[in-house]
């Protein structure tokens, strides 16, 4: 398990519990984010606080989620982006198809 | 006209070395090793925040294709720090650059003598595309071609592969090569340093 879950009424706070978001972990990632939206969730905040660096195979593993989650008429937001991972959404554009939060406390009162 | 040689010793050309850094091609090396020659670009020369940031980036996702997609037990990578860029190349001995773009399947060294001045589509999202512009059977150097459909980017069309979009968009100019008398896979990359540093529209 990398995520650390909480519930909050129909949201889900999941926070990565590792420092290298890269491709050792992508699959596990992905497989742990789909078993949430599978479970009913309908707004997941992956908070990234924990995150000193994400490299491709993981935002490949996030985006494969969002478009899995939009199938199911659900929402993935991020948070706790440092600044280098915060400069790879906005380089690859990523910034315009997921929304952006400092916190998950911010992100979970925006839902 | 051809300068004579003994007029070079009036060209006050800076004498930039070469610094070479081996990679096993092990993910717990990634962030350390990345860190490591950044360490050294920053003692070489005096990049801004904006370009450490991108080379941290390059850096990251030239090692995890390395690991990815390399084959090899390890590859090397040739840094060299300017005063006006920054030049990192990747090179490994493992399998050749393969592209399946469109139906088609790009494998270097790609056949025949005419593939010179083409470019190939390798993905994109429907606002911009990741191409590949041919030089030869052996080159090809990537960049990205913005605003093809105006709002016709949605999420299900989003690409899941951004190695390669991550680096040409970072940098100034992103190629690979293959040497045919080596059979060696190079992947350079080169960053401009300062405030020559290439801005993005976001």
């Amino acid at each position: 398990m990398i995520l650390k879950t909480q519930l909050h009424a129909d949201a889900v706070t999941a926070r990565v519990e590792i420092k290298e978001a890269n491709l050792t972990v992508a699959d596990t990632f992905k497989a742990e984010l789909l078993a949430l939206i599978d479970g009913g969730a309908k707004y997941v905040v992956v908070d990234l606080e924990k995150v000193v660096y994400v490299d491709s195979s993981f935002l490949g593993a996030l985006v494969s989620a969002l478009k899995h989650a939009i199938t199911n008429k659900a929402e993935i937001v991020v948070c706790g982006l440092n600044k280098d991972v915060l400069g790879l959404f906005q380089l690859i554009r990523l910034d315009k198809a997921f929304k952006i939060y400092a916190t998950a406390a911010e992100a979970l009162q925006n839902h | 006209m051809q300068p004579r040689l003994k007029h070079c010793k009036t060209i006050n050309m800076p004498v930039v070395e070469t610094s070479k850094f081996v990679f096993g091609n092990k993910a717990e090396q990634l962030y350390p090793l990345t860190m490591e020659i950044l360490g050294h670009i920053e003692n070489e020369v005096a990049i801004d925040e904006e370009t450490a940031q991108k080379a941290r980036m390059v850096l990251i996702e030239l090692l995890t294709n390395a690991i990815k997609h390399g084959g090899a037990a390890e590859c090397t990578l040739e840094v060299i720090a300017a005063e006006d860029k920054v030049i990192i190349k990747k090179s490994d001995i493992g399998e050749a650059l393969v592209i399946r773009s469109e139906g088609a399947l790009y494998q270097w060294p790609l056949p025949g003598v005419h593939q010179g001045g083409r470019s190939i589509t390798i993905y994109g999202d429907g606002i911009c595309n990741l191409k590949g512009s041919l030089a030869n059977s052996r080159r090809v150097r990537f960049f990205i071609e913005e605003n093809i459909k105006p709002n016709a980017g949605e999420i299900r069309n989003l690409p899941e592969h951004f190695g390669l979009m991550i680096i040409t968009r970072a940098c100034q100019a992103f190629e690979y090569e293959f040497d045919i008398a080596t059979c060696t896979n190079n992947f350079t990359a080169t960053l401009a340093v300062g405030l020559q540093t290439k801005k993005h529209t976001v």
